[in-house]
């Protein structure tokens, strides 16, 4: 046997009949460049699987974690500049536009945002208040109590809303007694 | 439909836990890739983490045709190529293996006797050895040929290369750690030589 017919053999996963097999050990007991070759092979053939240790997993877990919060953050650091630099290109371009528009309608504009600001305030003051006053009466009144007013509040507001019903067909004279 | 492509496809719609099973089913494969290829247990592990990594952003452009177990396969060959190639040196010690307790083999009842498991462990850090003085790209094609049993089609798949490719480049290294093999046999017996030659003996 030669040394490249029995190379051929070793690289073809074809299992060896009897008599291949004891020509290829022939061969090998006269070739030491096969024989090595031959052993480098079964070395390879019958090595084993190595393992990560226990919790590779979670590992990975807590890795995909914190690349996903670094994803997130290059996204937004990515999103704000450019979000930036529009705006003020926007601002720029509509400027002439903004100024004029500011100098011809300054009356109106002022009274409007003087309105929207007494408004915000106030709801703000009422909300604050409510809570103060729900806070205070929380402490006064018994569940059964807030159970009997919250249902004449609900009650209520039926009965408005059904009288808007009606007041509403009335004044169409859809509505007849 | 095999059970890794429903859970590929179920990642790729936003499953982490999915995923997560892939990464449990697969992590033996990946991670014996790494470590064949770069030699070191905390190196293996980080590879193979990064391979599962790439894997998960590159989910869309998985080819539901080629089994899941040789693109991922694939990702890992390649970081660990890119991997040796920066690192220019390759670094190995076997001796992680054992002493960090981050990395164990699977238990093989036939080789329960000391000595034997001695000898087989020895033959084992050699062929390693020889291993790594492979090129990245050859020792890759070398992993994937006897530890994954991937014909030469899937590992010219895996690592982007033609066939003959693959046959030439297994053919080079299996005479390369067979002349390696051969080398260190010579070396040895001439140390024992010397060893008897001195005047003590």
């Amino acid at each position: 046997m030669q040394c490249r017919f029995f190379e051929e053999q070793l690289s073809n996963d074809a299992p060896l009949s009897i008599e291949q097999r004891q020509k290829s050990e022939t061969h090998t007991l006269h070739c030491s460049s096969c024989a090595a070759l031959m052993t480098t092979d079964e070395m390879l053939r019958h090595a084993r699987m190595l393992s990560p240790a226990d919790g590779f997993a979670a590992r990975f877990e807590t890795r995909l974690t914190l690349w996903k919060a670094a994803e997130r953050r290059r996204k937004l650091l990515g999103i704000i500049p450019f979000s930036v630099l529009g705006f003020a290109l926007l601002f720029w371009l509509a400027w002439p536009y903004l100024d004029g528009f500011l100098t011809w309608q300054a009356q109106p504009i002022s009274a409007w945002l003087q309105w929207g600001a007494f408004l915000f305030a106030t709801a703000l003051a009422s909300l604050q208040a409510s809570l103060v006053v729900l806070g205070v009466l929380a402490n006064f009144l018994t569940p059964l109590i807030w159970m009997a007013a919250i249902s004449g509040a609900a009650g209520l507001s039926l009965i408005s809303s059904i009288s808007t019903w009606r007041l509403i067909r009335a004044s169409q004279g859809t509505w007849s007694r | 439909m095999t059970d890794d492509l429903a859970l590929a496809l179920q990642a790729r719609q936003g499953s982490d836990e999915a995923f997560t099973q892939l990464v449990e089913r697969h992590q033996a494969h990946v991670y014996n890739l790494c470590y064949r290829m770069l030699g070191e247990a905390e190196a293996a592990e980080d590879a193979a983490q990064e391979t599962f990594l790439r894997a998960y952003q590159n989910l869309h452009r998985y080819d539901r045709s080629r089994p899941f177990t040789t693109w991922l396969l694939s990702i890992g060959a390649h970081y660990c190529i890119d991997r040796l190639r920066r690192r220019k040196l390759p670094a190995f010690s076997m001796d992680e293996e054992r002493d960090d307790g981050t990395t164990f083999e699977f238990a093989d009842p036939a080789s329960l006797d000391p000595e034997t498991e001695s000898v087989e462990r020895e033959e084992r850090d050699r062929l390693h050895r020889l291993l790594s003085k492979l090129d990245a790209t050859d020792r890759a094609a070398v992993i994937l040929r006897y530890w994954y049993d991937c014909s030469e089609v899937e590992i010219a798949q895996s690592l982007k290369l033609t066939v003959s490719a693959v046959k030439s480049r297994l053919h080079r290294s299996r005479r390369a750690l067979a002349g390696l093999w051969q080398e260190e046999d010579d070396a040895s017996i001439q140390v024992e030589r010397k060893r008897h030659a001195m005047p003590v003996f």
